[in-house]
């Protein structure tokens, strides 16, 4: 059965920066993604055949492009993960009471913490990164995410939460080096760690 | 307390369950209980309008994917060359 090629670009291109994204989340390096998304679409493309009409390219291409990065770097790194979320929201929420009680709890209002969180997002480990960049960047479902990591949706919330906690972990790190945290008597602290 | 929220009640239930609140991926009554629960508890309250305004911030961390149009016309000239040697 020939291929619609008309059909193929006018269903999968309009995801093309969505994927580069995606797959520069994966690669971490500007050349490596373009391999990467350049490899996505030629499989994307020989299997077209396969994808289902009415079906949403995004996801399908997503798939496409971390089974790819897989497979060109064999690399897996073993850990250990619990499949309850709620283990990782809770303390993500005692470490904000925490910081509320620290004076941290206006942070978003004291400082720019773009820069923290971009480098704390650089830093999150795998799966963790993954994860967060498939839900909360490029705005996929828990569902759609575990259907790309062809993981459970459990899975998905765990390392979700995880990673979340650890970039919230980084931030409020971030404001106390930066001066933003209350001493027990309420005052700013004097000396400031982070110019 | 909301008996929705199971034990432990009160703010950990809600603490608990915070991340699912905010993406509405809890069943109606439990979203309905966590909500009872915010507008009765400023310090849960607060957590939630902090998780919330984090997750907005992690979003807008998007970062475009520099001279996409490059690599859109590596990929049409990839495209070509594979539809000619398609079997």
């Amino acid at each position: 059965m020939p291929i619609d090629e008309t059909d193929f670009e006018s269903k999968t291109l309009p995801h093309l920066e969505a994927v580069a994204r995606f797959a520069l989340s994966l690669t971490r390096d500007r050349a490596d993604a373009d391999d990467l998304v350049q490899e996505t679409y030629l499989r994307a493309l020989r299997g077209w055949s396969t994808f289902r009409a009415g079906g949403d390219a995004r996801p399908w291409l997503f798939t496409i492009c971390r089974n790819a990065f897989l497979r060109l770097r064999r690399r897996r790194q073993a850990f250990i993960e619990s499949e309850d979320g709620d283990l990782d929201a809770m303390p993500a929420v005692i470490g904000h009471v925490q910081a509320m009680h620290d004076g941290l709890g206006d942070l978003f209002e004291l400082i720019d913490v773009r820069p923290a969180i971009e480098r704390a997002i650089d830093n999150l480990p795998e799966p963790h990164h993954t994860v967060l960049i498939l839900v909360d960047l490029e705005n996929n479902s828990y569902e759609e995410a575990a259907a790309i990591l062809d993981v459970p949706i459990g899975t998905v919330r765990s390392r979700l939460f995880r990673a979340r906690r650890m970039i919230q972990e980084t931030l409020l790190a971030y404001a106390q080096d930066a001066g933003l945290a209350r001493s027990a008597n309420g005052h700013l602290r004097a000396d400031p760690i982070a110019s | 307390m909301p008996a929705c929220l199971e034990i432990p009640p009160g703010c950990e239930a809600a603490m608990r369950v915070l991340w699912d609140y905010l993406a509405r991926a809890l069943t109606n009554p439990r979203m309905v209980a966590v909500d009872e629960h915010l507008a009765q508890c400023g310090i849960c309250r607060a957590n939630a309008v902090f998780e919330k305004r984090l997750i907005a911030e992690i979003a807008a961390i998007r970062r475009p994917y520099d001279d996409s149009a490059t690599l859109q016309l590596r990929i049409l000239r990839m495209l070509s060359r594979a539809r000619v040697t398609q079997p």
